[in-house]
């Protein structure tokens, strides 16, 4: 199980990532995390609604409803502009303390 | 960086959430409720029973009412609902503190309320237009003769031909009326028998054309205005148009007034009806109005009771379009014109230069005083404002040490700084709001209470008279004084919880946790050290300023007046038959006056000591010379009875005063005063010489005496030259003032001699009866009334600068208690510890007098037309005042400072 620190703040980062492509509903999110992360990260879902509005009303994602013929109506979240200029800003962020950690641990054991 | 059109999606979607958050909440609940069924579809799917997947799914989510709140708060927290949260926590946390709250109330709400009750007056004096529908349109017309017959240049008053033929030949004037004016006995008559005894009150009327009302857009509130029809004279008598004041006064408001009758002088009146309140006419104390044309029936027969040779005012609406440099250039060639068509009285060989022109109407209503007083006025309560502003700053500040784990705490579980500055700023903004509401009517209760000192400013002769500064005036709140009001609540808000917002914004977790010597602490000591120099500076200057007012308002009441206004009383006669106009009756009367016990001498006059009433007529002769136009100011003319010396207690400089040798009916013997003795006759004693100030005839008269100066118009104004005569040589018309010295206290005095006055004859009517007291209050009162306001706002703010100092030490002594204990445990004596307290406030005080002062130095230069006396630099003054402020701020450094010195050395190393 990885650490609680780590998710928190990453978080947003997989909600980005994960809309960046295709829009998805809060359902598909929850399930794409567990099996993406080959149930590494499983998202509690008391927090990824909250997640998913506070994340829209800093305008970086957008939901709305679709209503199919045959199916009831689900809420789609796709990702803005702005969001699509976070994503790359966290992915980079993201990446360059990976990578710092990365260094550090190994001059140590090196 | 988001774009502007993100920003404005963003606002976009905040406002439509919390325009349909019903809607919200069900949607979210939807969204939740779908989540959980594809949960167990998916349970189903892997083989559990329907209801086992479902209720394992429901299980799994959670709480979703939980979640509905969490999410409905993260939406919700917009600006709107944070500030509605701020003020909230703003209102707990002053409910906590209630000392400090109490006392931040309280001063807020006497300094919102007196700078509010000073705008309600600058409002009801200088901005809230005159109740005429387009009031910008209105202009005044004057005309001025150089050199004049009475002054350097005369202000004319303009004759009703004049009036007629100008209405012909401006074409800029749509509409045009004239407007004289009067004071005339009303007596009310139909009444019931035991009413009629009611004596005639005396009033002052409008005498006007029935175009004054359409030029003014002005409308009755009971009735109608003069018409047409009505302006011509009938014998059955006039009509009157009564104001809301006197309708109210003398005919008991009663709405079924119109169509009864009342008599003025001798002339029956109809009254067709009753203006509003706010309608004062022209000259702004107007009690009725009647038709011009009735002039001539209202007075007794005279050159200026005939309406050509009568003296008022012209007012004109302009055509829309017109601009008034148009009007102006208009009227100037039209008065050149007139000036040939009908020349104006001349004497002496130099030519006359007329001039006209038109003013607007408002700024001829403003007496030229006004504007200086409540600049006076608007400036000290500023002051006044931006210390108690100072004062709660720093209050507020010494309260955010004490909630510094407050903050900290806050900070640590991720308030953001700009969220803790938001706080703040709502805290002072509401402290302001609570101090607001009661500052309003504060305010109102101020404006009546200052009302009720009745300023009056000496009148102003230009265009129109406007003596009584609140005469008519509304002091309730309108919407410019309650925005007003508003506005400056939030700006004091604002400005002294700016300091405290921007500390807190400052402060970081590693800061606060430190144990005192923070950086933060620094910045708060150095930042109330600030205010309190500000404090006292702005103190000293309205201190300065109260004190050279005090100066003057003593030195006014001590100026040599030419007469002694202790024990005297002073009433009006008009009207009436005989007393007023038959000298054997009037002689006779006086001679009763001063035979009452209490009384010791009584005199008649045809205009009083500082009464700004009296006539004046060109010098035409001194000896055998005819004398030029322009070469002497006019000469104050009095109609003295034999006693009027004694009365005055004038003393006689030269020669003798009017005795049995002056023989009635012809005018032979004339007294001059000081100053028109050394006017014109230069050092040379006047006595036996000749003068003349008649203008038909070649008579001179003698010049038997020379009196002291006598003051008959300002207590500050400058003494005019003067003559007088004997009343029963000098035929006079109107009213005649009886002027009575006596023994003891002047008001005892009164109805005794109202009912003497009563038996001689009946038909007279009495009024504007005052002590000589009452006459000095009244000439001083301006004066009065701008140094108490000075004193009352300069000692608040000494108060205040006071409590500043006070609380700056004693932070300071509890910041440094330890270190106190410390020194006295090594052996420091404590009246060490108690100079070096001191000490620190000194240099406060010291700071703030240096700037106090030069703050006064500019300052003072508005109080230059109140003061008298005094020059606007004197040393006395501010030496004084510095004394003052230096003693205050020592003793208010003293109280920490002995308190530092019981600091117990033991205890305080303990800490």
């Amino acid at each position: 199980m990885l650490d609680r620190e780590l998710k928190k703040g990453s978080a947003e980062l997989l909600i980005l990532s994960l809309v960046e492509h295709e829009p998805r509903h809060g359902y598909e999110l929850s399930k794409l995390i567990d099996t993406r992360s080959n149930g590494a990260i499983r998202f509690h879902v008391a927090s990824l609604y909250p997640l998913l509005y506070r994340l829209e009303k800093r305008g970086w994602i957008e939901g709305r409803w679709v209503e199919k013929a045959s199916q009831r109506r689900r809420r789609y979240y796709r990702l803005t502009a702005e969001g699509r200029r976070t994503l790359a800003a966290q992915r980079r962020n993201w990446r360059e303390f990976v990578e710092a950690i990365a260094r550090i641990t190994e001059v140590q054991h090196g | 960086m988001p774009s502007i059109f993100e920003r404005l999606a963003t606002v976009v979607r905040r406002v439509r959430f919390h325009l349909h958050r019903e809607r919200f909440e069900r949607e979210l609940a939807e969204e939740m409720r779908f989540h959980v069924d594809m949960k167990a579809r998916d349970h189903e799917q892997a083989g559990m029973s329907p209801d086992a997947a479902l209720d394992a799914a429901q299980r799994r989510f959670g709480n979703r009412r939980r979640i509905q709140e969490q999410t409905g708060d993260i939406m919700a927290v917009g600006w709107v609902d944070s500030a509605a949260q701020d003020a909230r926590y703003a209102l707990r946390s002053l409910r906590k503190s209630p000392a400090f709250s109490v006392v931040a109330v309280a001063s807020l709400a006497l300094g919102i309320g007196a700078t509010t009750a000073v705008f309600t007056l600058v409002n009801a004096m200088l901005l809230r237009p005159p109740p005429f529908p387009q009031p910008d349109r209105l202009v005044v017309t004057f005309q001025t003769v150089t050199p004049g017959v009475l002054f350097a240049a005369d202000s004319m008053p303009w004759t009703y031909n004049r009036y007629v033929r100008l209405r012909e030949m401006v074409p800029a004037f749509g509409d045009a009326g004239y407007s004289s004016w009067d004071e005339y006995n009303l007596r009310r008559t139909g009444l019931p028998s035991a009413a009629s005894a009611q004596p005639a009150e005396r009033v002052r009327a409008e005498l006007v054309t029935t175009s004054l009302f359409s030029t003014l857009g002005a409308t009755a509130m009971l009735g109608r205005t003069i018409a047409a029809a009505d302006s011509v004279p009938s014998a059955t008598g006039a009509v009157a148009v009564l104001s809301e004041p006197l309708w109210r006064r003398q005919f008991g408001a009663d709405s079924a007034v119109l169509g009864t009758t009342a008599v003025m002088n001798d002339l029956p009146v109809t009254i067709i009806g009753v203006m509003p309140a706010s309608f004062t006419g022209i000259r702004e104390n107007a009690e009725m109005w009647v038709p011009i044309k009735a002039m001539s029936q209202l007075g007794p027969p005279g050159p200026s009771h005939k309406i050509e040779g009568g003296m008022g005012v012209i007012v004109a609406r302009l055509n829309p379009g017109v601009s008034v440099a148009i009007a102006n250039a208009q009227v100037q060639a039209a008065a050149r014109q007139l000036l040939v068509e009908i020349p104006p009285p001349s004497f002496g060989t130099r030519k006359a230069e007329w001039s006209g022109g038109v003013v607007a109407f408002t700024e001829a209503r403003q007496h030229p005083l006004i504007r200086p007083l409540l600049l006076v006025l608007s400036i000290a309560v500023a002051g006044v404002m931006l210390i108690v502003c100072a004062n709660i700053a720093g209050l507020l500040l010494a309260r955010a040490r004490a909630r510094e784990s407050e903050l900290a705490v806050r900070v640590a579980l991720g308030a953001g700084r700009g969220r803790l500055a938001r706080q703040m700023l709502t805290e002072s903004v509401v402290l302001a709001l609570l101090g607001g509401v009661p500052g309003v009517l504060i305010a109102y209760a101020g404006a009546t209470l200052l009302a009720r000192l009745r300023p009056t400013l000496p009148p102003n002769f230009i265009l129109l008279r406007s003596v009584d500064l609140l005469q008519g005036a509304s002091l309730v709140p309108d919407w410019r004084v309650l925005t007003f009001v508003t506005g400056l609540t939030t700006i004091v808000g604002i400005l002294f919880g700016a300091v405290p917002a921007v500390v807190a914004s400052r402060a970081s977790i590693a800061e606060l946790i430190k144990v005192g010597g923070s950086r933060t602490g620094t910045v708060r000591a150095r930042g109330r050290r600030a205010l309190v120099v500000g404090q006292v500076a702005l103190a000293t200057t309205l201190l300065v300023g109260a004190g050279l007012m005090v100066r003057s308002f003593r030195a006014l009441l001590r100026s040599d007046i030419g007469f002694d206004p202790a024990s005297i009383l002073m009433m009006n006669l008009s009207g009436g038959d005989s007393v007023a106009k038959i000298p054997a009756r009037r002689a006779e009367m006086l001679a009763r006056i001063a035979a009452l016990p209490g009384v010791e001498a009584a005199a008649a006059y045809n205009c009083a000591p500082l009464g700004s009433d009296c006539m004046f007529m060109p010098v035409t002769q001194v000896n055998a010379r005819a004398v030029e136009r322009g070469e002497f100011p006019p000469l104050e003319v009095h109609a003295v009875t034999r006693d009027f010396l004694r009365v005055l207690r004038t003393p006689l400089r030269a020669g003798r005063t009017f005795d049995a040798r002056e023989k009635p009916d012809t005018v032979t013997a004339a007294l001059l005063n000081e100053t028109a003795a050394r006017l014109l006759f230069r050092g040379e004693s006047p006595i036996g010489q000749r003068v003349s100030t008649f203008t038909d005839d070649a008579t001179t008269v003698e010049v038997i005496g020379v009196v002291a100066d006598v003051k008959y118009e300002t207590i500050d104004g400058p003494t005019r030259p003067a003559i007088y005569f004997d009343e029963d040589q000098f035929s006079d018309e109107g009213g005649s003032v009886i002027i009575a010295r006596t023994r003891r206290n002047p008001a005892q005095a009164v109805p005794a001699i109202r009912r003497l006055i009563a038996e001689s004859d009946p038909t007279v009517g009495i009024y504007g009866v005052t002590t000589g007291d009452g006459l000095m209050a009244r000439a001083s009162s301006s004066t009065r009334f701008v140094t108490l306001l000075l004193a009352g706002f300069g000692l608040s703010a000494a108060l205040l600068a006071a409590l500043g100092v006070y609380g700056v030490l004693a932070y300071l002594v509890s910041q440094r208690q330890r270190e106190f204990g410390i020194r006295m445990a090594i052996g420091a004596l404590p009246s060490s510890v108690l100079a070096l307290v001191v000490r620190q406030g000194v240099v406060l005080t010291v700071v703030g007098l240096v700037l106090g002062v030069a703050g006064a130095f500019a300052a003072t230069g508005l109080l230059s037309r109140f003061l008298f006396g005094v020059q606007r630099a004197d040393v006395a003054t501010y030496a004084a005042i510095v004394l003052l402020v230096g003693l205050t701020g020592v003793l208010a450094a003293l109280v920490p400072a002995l308190r530092a010195t019981k600091v117990d050395p033991v205890t305080a190393l303990r800490q």
